[in-house]
């Protein structure tokens, strides 16, 4: 998580389903635009993991404690 | 013991050996032989054999393909992961809470009086003196 603006672009994007490679044949890319494109794809899976992660963990706890404070 | 025959035999048999031995070295067909790159055009960086170019290609397009559609999966399992973590957490944080705020019962050790039961002696009837 070395740029918060980045991390919040490629949640956003993930969570939107955009994707940089929307409308691109892969067997007419070159190999430099693959391997470039396998990067960013790895970047975006890490982002999006601790993306879900956190925003899942946010959900659970504010769950739990609305559910205690329900049965009260 | 060989005969003449015999000998004559063996030593066509061996030159058929030769001769299909050769036959299948040679290229038949339309193959055409790939020269093999010069040893220092293989160390080169970016100059490579059109075969390992080609190879090297579709790993590429498979990883990417593979990325593509595990992203939501793995997305989809972090959350729940999180999700189940972070329901545990807020129960544990909710216990904790409880086990260091929560104050001991009160306990009344006053001894309580004892009801008055005067509501329960009847007093005499009128009626019965006739």
């Amino acid at each position: 998580m070395s740029n918060p603006l980045e991390f919040a672009q490629t949640a956003v994007s993930v969570v939107l389903g955009r994707d940089h490679l929307v409308g691109r044949d892969l067997d007419q890319m070159t190999i430099q635009e693959l391997e470039a494109s396998a990067k960013v794809n790895e970047e975006r899976l890490r982002l999006a993991r601790q993306a879900a992660w956190i925003g899942g963990f946010g959900s659970g706890l504010l769950g739990a404690l609305s559910v205690a404070k329900m049965m009260r | 013991m060989s005969t003449p025959t015999s000998k004559a035999l063996l030593e066509s048999l061996r030159q058929a050996d030769h001769t299909a031995a050769g036959l299948i070295q040679q290229p038949r067909g339309l193959s055409i032989p790939t020269p093999k790159p010069p040893a220092d055009l293989v160390a080169t960086p970016g100059i490579e054999d059109s075969a390992e170019r080609t190879a090297h290609r579709a790993n590429l397009i498979a990883l990417v393909r593979k990325q593509q559609e595990e992203l939501p999966v793995v997305a989809a399992d972090q959350a729940l992961r999180g999700a189940v973590i972070g329901g545990l957490a807020g129960l544990g944080c909710l216990l904790l809470r409880g086990m260091l705020v929560s104050r001991p019962p009160e306990v009344d050790y006053r001894v309580e009086e004892e009801p008055e039961a005067d509501h329960l002696v009847e007093e005499p009837r009128e009626d019965y003196d006739e």
